[in-house]
């Protein structure tokens, strides 16, 4: 029996990512795909000896290894073979002399109390504990001791940062140690990346879509049914 | 093309297992400590193992 085309779509994610990792950062390992039993969720991750346990990806700096990454990604696949989705995916970075993350990058499409797409700061600021102590004195839901706890949005589910963002803001903003051609690999990822979004924004988005493009000469004529899912799109977190 | 394992629920019961034996927590304290950002260093370490399990047996409940 052929193999289910979603199964090698994810497969063939799963290559590209690890060409694009260890195209930028030295010594990275290879992203595995892990699905269960009916074949309808999938993980990717490096994984250690076990084929089991997540693994954590080195950094570098000066060629001494000094932090470390993670990057989960989770999908549903469906029997059709024609959908693969990203459910889920967390991005973390860590000091090699403690495991508590530094940062995090995170998208949880199912989140309904925090934005969709956020990242997540691992540090304290007084005067910022300080204004998140009023509010909880005032009854809300905020965690004073801990900032973390903060979700800041950045995009939802379709505009979020992908993972050549992440690898830029690893090697640009943190001056983590870089392979040569480095920015040749993150702009083919970012290219790949945005398109597929942007023809999800398409579908989403038709008549938005089949209107920008008649302005712009286009003969566009609409099917029958024309189905919009943006709702989402446009009001989500 | 990247290779692609097949885990079972019965594995991925164990796993969850090994991981919460090793620290010491049950499933429901390890969510509760995860809520109030109270996480230590090893346990966020296996904090992604523990989303996985549960996307991959459909449980649909993650730490946060």
């Amino acid at each position: 029996m052929s193999e289910h085309r979603a199964l090698v779509r994810a497969r063939m994610f799963a290559s590209e990512l690890t060409t694009t990792v260890q195209s930028v950062l030295p010594d990275s390992p290879e992203f595995l795909a892990r699905v269960n039993a009916d074949a309808t969720r999938l993980q990717l991750s490096p994984f250690e000896a076990d084929g089991e346990t997540a693994a954590s990806m080195p950094l570098f700096i000066g060629g001494e290894k000094v932090a470390v990454w993670r990057l989960t990604m989770l999908l549903d696949l469906d029997s059709s073979g024609e959908y693969l989705k990203v459910t889920k995916s967390n991005f973390a970075l860590s000091a090699l002399v403690d495991r508590t993350p530094l940062v995090r990058f995170e998208f949880d499409d199912a989140m309904h109390t925090a934005p969709a797409a956020h990242w997540q700061f691992h540090g304290e600021r007084g005067a910022f504990s300080f204004l998140l102590g009023i509010a909880k004195a005032n009854h809300k839901d905020v965690k004073p001791h801990s900032l973390a706890s903060l979700h800041f949005p950045v995009g939802g589910a379709r505009m979020r940062p992908g993972v050549a963002d992440l690898l830029e803001f690893l090697v640009r903003e943190c001056g983590f140690d870089a392979l040569e051609d480095w920015e040749q690999a993150i702009r083919e990822d970012r290219a790949r990346y945005r398109t597929i979004q942007a023809r999800t924004i398409a579908r989403d988005m038709q008549a938005e879509v089949a209107a920008v493009l008649k302005a712009a000469g286009w003969d566009v004529s609409p099917p029958a049914d024309v189905v919009e899912t943006g709702t989402k799109f446009l009001r989500g977190w | 093309m990247a290779p692609v394992s097949t885990v079972t629920p019965e594995e991925l019961r164990m796993q969850r297992e090994r991981i919460l034996e090793r620290l010491g927590l049950t499933l429901d304290e390890y969510l509760e400590r995860a809520r109030l950002s109270e996480l230590s260093g090893a346990e966020w370490a296996v904090r992604d193992d523990l989303d996985a399990i549960a996307f991959l047996l459909g449980e649909d409940e993650f730490v946060d």
